[in-house]
């Protein structure tokens, strides 16, 4: 019974943070709906290595999580900078790169 | 029994704190809300028989990458422009994201429940510390190797863009 309901509880966090990302206009905001998405990886990861009764799925969960320290690390470094050259942190106002 | 309660009440708490996160107004409430979405999923690994990954969330998820965020809200927020956080207001702007989750959400839980609806988790413990320990030092070397590494590189990038020069 877990194990289908931890699989949606895992669905549903994705989709919410798919909603975030695509819906926020502050870049931090943004990063922490993405946040949101790998917390609903690691809950169906975690809930298959107890379907499977395995470690392997808390190993790749511990890479995963490790993977979202550095990649919150470098991606609010930027997000910092980036604030401070314009006085703002929304997205719709990093367009340098759009055709 | 309990268990089956106790998943679904910290499952309920996970859902609503998301939605807060995604839809609060104020940058500071979504992290707060952020906090306790990730921090509900601690217990909720406990439930699933996975200690070291409940550990792992709560130290290096809630009590590090939260607090990153929230330290970046506090330098970056901006009090000339109070309608930084909000989600974009027009129903065009929202609408196809609604429909992108809903319909991911869907497609997603259809393809769960018709593979594992019937699928039970049994009473074999996953394996304890001992076990996982050795995995990740002898089986998933190379990838706990690597993981360090690409540690030091965020470190490194972080610091050197960050630095005023």
């Amino acid at each position: 019974m877990f194990l289908a309901a931890s699989l949606l509880l895992g669905a549903a966090l994705f989709s919410i943070g798919c909603f975030g990302v695509l819906t926020r206009r502050n870049a931090v905001l943004v990063m922490m709906a993405v946040e949101l998405m790998l917390a609903g990886v690691l809950v169906n990861l975690v809930a298959f290595s107890a379907w499977h009764a395995n470690t392997i799925g808390q190993v790749f969960a511990l890479f995963v999580v490790g993977i979202a320290a550095a990649e919150v690390g470098v991606g609010l470094a930027i997000v910092m900078m980036i604030a401070r050259e314009r006085r703002s942190a929304e997205v719709n106002r990093f367009e340098e790169m759009t055709g | 029994m309990v268990a089956q309660i106790l998943f679904a009440a910290f499952a309920a708490v996970a859902v609503v704190s998301a939605l807060r996160v995604v839809l609060a107004k104020d940058a500071a409430r979504a992290a707060f809300a952020l906090v306790l979405s990730l921090g509900v999923l601690g217990p909720l690994f406990l439930l699933l028989r996975a200690e070291f990954s409940a550990v792992v969330q709560l130290i290096v998820y809630v009590g590090a990458v939260v607090v990153l965020f929230v330290f970046v809200i506090m330098l970056t927020s901006n009090p000339e422009d109070p309608q930084d956080a909000q989600v974009s207001s027009s129903v065009k702007g929202v609408a196809p994201a609604v429909l992108a989750a809903i319909g991911l959400f869907a497609v997603v839980s259809f393809a769960a429940l018709d593979t594992f609806g019937e699928s039970q988790i049994g009473n074999t413990q996953p394996g304890d510390l001992v076990v996982l320990g050795r995995d990740l030092l002898t089986k998933q070397l190379f990838a706990f190797e690597v993981m360090s590494v690409l540690l030091l590189a965020a470190l490194i990038g972080a610091l050197a863009m960050a630095r005023r020069n």
